[in-house]
């Protein structure tokens, strides 16, 4: 997939240009300096001639079946056309450079589905328009008018923002990182995030997949794809707008809606992609991938030669659940008999500030013994006996003889820069500052886990969908949107969720006739298809344990909603039966723009409202996705009983999280669903959906 | 010939809807029928004179031939209300006597659209009441806009007031949920009273929308883009103050809406463009973005840029949805069908002597 746009053996610059400066000419001359071995025929109608090629005047003077890959830098207008005449050359892979299409307004926006439509129609495929270009180190393709080809490296980058790139090229090129693909995606017209992990999964040269997006086009594809992707190498992606002020300008620079942060963070949980907050972090996790072998363990062990920093990266390793464990007898004994008695022979192991590089050596090569030992962060800071450079030589040695991953963090700037750049021949990654050497360990052994990871558990429970169906068409038929109440809850039982009886009482006398029926204690609601919010009107009442309670509460609640709401529509009041749960908890969905049925758990009152303790997962969600969505929130402990408290029925969440999910996925008309509360029995009792909301698409 | 006067307990209660309804089934039905609005207001100018905008659109709409002047005889000017004070307005009741006989000329039906209640009107000594009773000894159809008690009083006391003349009451713009109630309740409870009711008409979407045209001049408002779609119904109003999480839950809590929000809330726009939307009107006189327009082109949804501030922009909003006339076509055509599914016209008939 995707081989003719990374290795041609042929070019076509549509647009070539012999002004210097124009995108035109830049791209011919970058596919000449970066070395690209293949044919490259320039197309320009005026030219004979560009930076020594022979140029034709039109596509159609191509020789037919010829060239692979074509790279169209024409105004916007005119790429339509290029594109129909490309495929009678055969050529059916495509980078639009130019811009003037989604992102200038809406005749560019015209424009764009129009050359799409064309493209589709002919077997072409696009990348931009309005992007970069690509680059493959592997072939010495320059395919961009980035004038920087970083080095041959195993790290593969693709970008939304084409100037994003420049800059990180220019920046790896400072640092001789290496890369194996840079892609610069543009629009995303055709050819998005999905196309392009899959084609760089399949090759052989890149380690390590960085991505920067602003959005993701077909959400659910991008997770199935970023899933299996993850399971062969790293995804690690940086997606900005994650606060409302970056939403808003995501919003109107691609013009497209990026719905919830907490949905991306769900996504990319659920598909194995390591989420990188910063374009720093990116890297930093980009370089542990590309130059160390995952660890097999959360163990580290650190060496330093500096008290301070082994404390800094004592506390990141807790912050990160990286255990910093305690070494083996054996090998502290060892430590002591190599090392100074000052020295301190427990993790963080602290060699002092004397030490020089053969103290390093020794030291190393006894801890990376012990086999407990799953991976070693070296920190450094240049002190007066310090061999700095001959420390790098080392640690680069003796990282050849284990497989055990190995960073380094040589703090500080000018003295350390010379060890720096040895060790970045070792591929040993360098962090100015431990913590963030700690971070990459730690996502090193998430990412490990992952791909680790059983198969998922996928359940699937009896439901009564046609009455769910007939319940929606009659709310629609209605005119309404919201479903609420009675209508509810009978969505709710049709999946099996247990539902309280409630029957709709007229007056205070059939009030107190159902209650008895019913059995005390109860709980009465307003019914009132006008009122959404019933305890802000007084309409409910809670724990009544008699009729006299009944009947006082029936005119209480009447009169409260006259007060509050004169013109409302009362159809009456609820009776229904209470239940005694001690805990609650709330589940919900909503559907998000680009990746479908966000499902969402939280305990239920002011956890939710004002603690912001939820977890999310896009459905379909699996045993153990719900599974974690349960113990992912803070006040989890509370489930499981605090101070002598049973624990409630996990599984019945767990349950009622599965059907939730099952019934976000069966009706993709549900755009959002409240199960408020669900109170909790004990252990094997299960658990009460008491009230719920949904809302509907019309049509 | 009999005169049936369509009265109501308030203003907006659907007068328009039940004569242009019963006019076409009076038509279908094979009677001869007339229209008049004793009173109108100076709503609209044709030629030189003022008339009223209800009487012309009815008489249009039931392509009645009669002179303007004849069919709303007396328009409540400026000039007439200053001389109503002065006690100067005369000779009105003849002129009204007149237009009436002028339409009962071979008719087997007069239907008389009344006031927004049966007083209207009698600063000029011209009220429902006496216009019914002492004027033109009509029957009385009643369409009341119901909700709750307040409305079963109103009805009642039109009933002491005009005993028998009351043929029976319409109840108008029912929620669906309230039907069944209406139907259990209140009409036998009515019927205890000696008033029929002869039908229950469901409130009615369309009939409550309003056209991104009018929106869109009562808001004085520019449209930016999709022009073919400015006679498109709004149904209703919401306002994009909030996250754009938040937004996207209460946007698609209504449909069929105009959404309300600032120019430089692109987040909130595309927002509405994902769900149910007719109309994005975006105050302040700020414009959006070339990017959000293309998207707004591609959901076929109109821009509005309105040059009040949020607040103001929304009052205006408000005020036209409390005020909708049957004016749109389709919205006449549904009128028509809801009053001949949801009215009994054989009882209605019986009633009249028409059977």
């Amino acid at each position: 997939m995707l081989e003719k746009f990374f290795s041609p053996q042929s070019v076509a610059i549509v647009g070539a240009s012999r002004e210097q400066g124009k995108v035109g000419h830049e791209i011919v001359k970058n596919l000449l300096l970066g070395g690209f071995s293949g044919r490259i025929y320039p197309i320009n109608p005026k030219a004979t001639c560009i930076l020594g090629k022979k140029v034709y005047a039109r596509i159609a003077d191509l020789p037919d079946g010829q060239v692979d890959l074509a790279i169209i830098v024409i105004p916007a207008q005119y790429v339509q056309g290029a594109l129909v005449e490309c495929a009678q050359k055969g050529i059916r892979s495509i980078i639009i450079i130019s811009a003037g299409f989604k992102e200038s307004g809406k005749e560019g926006a015209q424009r764009e589905r129009e050359v799409l439509q064309t493209a589709q129609e002919l077997g072409i495929r696009i990348l931009g328009p309005n992007c970069l270009g690509l680059i493959n180190t592997s072939t010495s393709l320059n395919a961009s008018f980035s004038s920087e080809m970083p080095v041959r490296g195993n790290i593969a980058f693709f970008s939304q923002s084409g100037a994003l790139g420049t800059a990180i090229l220019d920046w790896a090129v400072g640092q001789k990182i290496g890369f194996s693909k840079f892609i610069s995606m543009g629009n995303k017209a055709d050819l998005a995030e999905s196309d392009t992990m899959e084609a760089l999964c399949q090759d052989p040269d890149s380690k390590v997949i960085l991505g920067y997006l602003e959005g993701i086009e077909r959400g659910q594809e991008f997770m199935h794809k970023a899933g299996e992707v993850s399971k062969v190498k790293p995804i690690v992606i940086t997606k900005s707008g994650s606060t409302s002020a970056g939403t808003r300008a995501a919003s109107s620079h691609t013009g497209s809606l990026t719905g919830a942060d907490v949905a991306f963070e769900a996504a990319f949980k659920q598909s194995g992609v390591i989420r990188a907050r910063t374009i720093e972090e990116l890297f930093n996790y980009a370089l542990a991938f590309a130059y160390q072998p995952l660890p097999q363990g959360p163990n580290l062990a650190i060496i330093t030669n500096a008290g301070g920093p082994g404390i800094l990266a004592a506390d990141a390793a807790e912050k990160n659940n990286i255990n910093l464990f305690f070494l083996s007898k054996e090998t502290t004994d060892k430590l002591t008999a190599v090392l100074p008695h000052a020295a301190g022979v427990y993790n963080p192991v602290d060699i002092l500030g004397d030490a020089r590089a053969d103290r390093y050596q020794k030291t190393l090569e006894v801890v990376l013994e012990d086999p407990r030992v799953n991976g070693i962060l070296v920190i450094l800071t240049p002190q007066a006996m310090t061999e700095i450079p001959q420390t790098a030589e080392i640690i680069g040695e003796v990282s050849m003889t284990t497989e055990k991953p190995i960073l380094a963090s040589f703090m500080g700037e000018y003295a350390v820069r010379e060890g720096i750049e040895r060790l970045a021949k070792y591929k040993i990654p360098n962090y100015s500052y431990p913590e963030h050497a700690i971070e990459s360990f730690h996502t090193m052994w998430e990412y490990r886990r992952w791909q680790e990871q059983p198969p998922l558990t996928h359940v699937s429970f009896e439901a009564d969908k046609a009455r769910v169906r007939q319940i929606i068409n009659q709310v629609r038929n209605s005119g309404h949107l919201e479903i609420g109440d009675l209508k509810a809850r009978e969505i709710l039982a049709a999946y099996q969720f247990e539902v309280p009886v409630s029957r709709v009482a007229e007056d205070s006398d059939m009030a107190v006739a159902l209650a008895d029926a019913i059995g005390y204690p109860v709980v009465m609601k307003i019914v009132s298809p006008d009122i959404l919010h019933k305890s802000d009107v007084g309409g409910v009442r809670v724990g009544l344990n008699s009729p006299d309670e009944v009947h006082t509460a029936f005119l209480g609640i009447m009169s409260k909603v006259q007060k509050f709401m004169p013109q409302a529509i009362i159809q009456g009041v609820s009776i229904q039966k209470m239940y005694e749960g001690n805990r609650e908890v709330i589940l919900g969905m909503a559907r998000d723009p680009q990746f479908g049925p966000l499902i969402m758990f939280g305990l239920g009152g002011i956890y939710v409202e004002v603690l912001k303790d939820v977890s999310f997962r896009i459905a379909p969600i699996s045993s153990e996705d719900a599974q974690a969505m349960i113990t992912e929130i803070k006040s989890y402990p509370m489930l499981k009983g605090v101070r002598g408290q049973k624990s409630v029925d996990i599984n019945a969440i767990v349950d009622a999280l599965l059907r939730l999910s099952q019934l976000a996925v069966d009706f993709p008309e549900i755009l959002e669903a409240d199960v408020n509360p669900l109170i909790m029995k004990e252990s094997g009792q299960g658990a009460v959906a008491v009230d719920a909301r949904f809302t509907i698409s019309p049509n | 010939m009999i005169s049936l006067y369509i009265g109501s307990t308030g203003g907006y209660s659907g007068k328009s809807l039940v004569s242009l309804g019963f006019g076409t089934r009076f038509a279908r039905d094979g009677f001869r029928f007339s229209y008049m609005k004793p009173i109108g207001k100076p709503t609209a100018q044709v030629g030189e004179s003022l008339t009223d905008e209800d009487a012309i659109f009815i008489a249009r709409a039931l392509s009645l031939s009669e002179p303007l002047e004849t069919i709303c005889p007396i328009v409540v000017t400026q000039d007439m209300v200053v001389q109503a004070y002065r006690n100067k307005a005369e000779g009105l009741e003849q002129k009204l006597l007149e237009a009436h006989r002028k339409l009962s000329e071979d008719r087997d039906i007069v239907l008389i659209g009344g006031g927004s209640d049966l007083y209207e009107g009698a600063f000029l000594g011209l009220s429902g009441l006496y216009i019914v009773k002492e004027l033109l000894d009509t029957k009385v159809v009643l369409i009341d806009r119901f909700t709750n008690e307040v409305c079963v009083d109103c009805i009642l006391g039109v009933k002491e007031s005009l005993g028998d003349r009351l043929l029976g009451v319409i109840l108008n713009r029912v929620a669906p949920e309230r039907i069944e109630y209406v139907q259990r309740r209140i009409m036998p409870f009515l019927s205890s009273k000696g008033i029929d009711t002869f039908g229950i008409i469901p409130y009615d979407q369309l009939l409550n929308a309003v056209t991104v045209k009018e929106l869109s001049a009562a808001l004085n408002a520019e449209v930016l883009c999709c022009n073919e779609r400015l006679d498109e119904l709004v149904e209703n109003y919401t306002v994009g103050a909030m996250s754009v999480d938040k937004a996207l839950k209460y946007f698609r809590q209504k449909k069929n809406k105009a959404v309300i929000t600032g120019g430089d809330r692109p987040e909130i726009q595309l927002a509405a463009l994902e769900t149910s939307t007719k109309c994005i009107v975006l105050s302040g006189n700020m414009y959006p973005s070339e990017i959000i327009l293309a998207q707004a082109e591609e959901h076929h949804v109109p821009i509005l840029v309105a040059k009040d501030d949020t607040l103001a922009t929304v009052e205006q909003v408000e005020r036209i949805f409390g005020r909708i006339r049957v004016r749109d076509k389709r919205k006449v055509s549904r009128a028509i069908e809801l009053i001949d599914q949801h009215i009994d016209f054989p009882a209605l008939y019986r009633k009249t002597g028409l059977a």
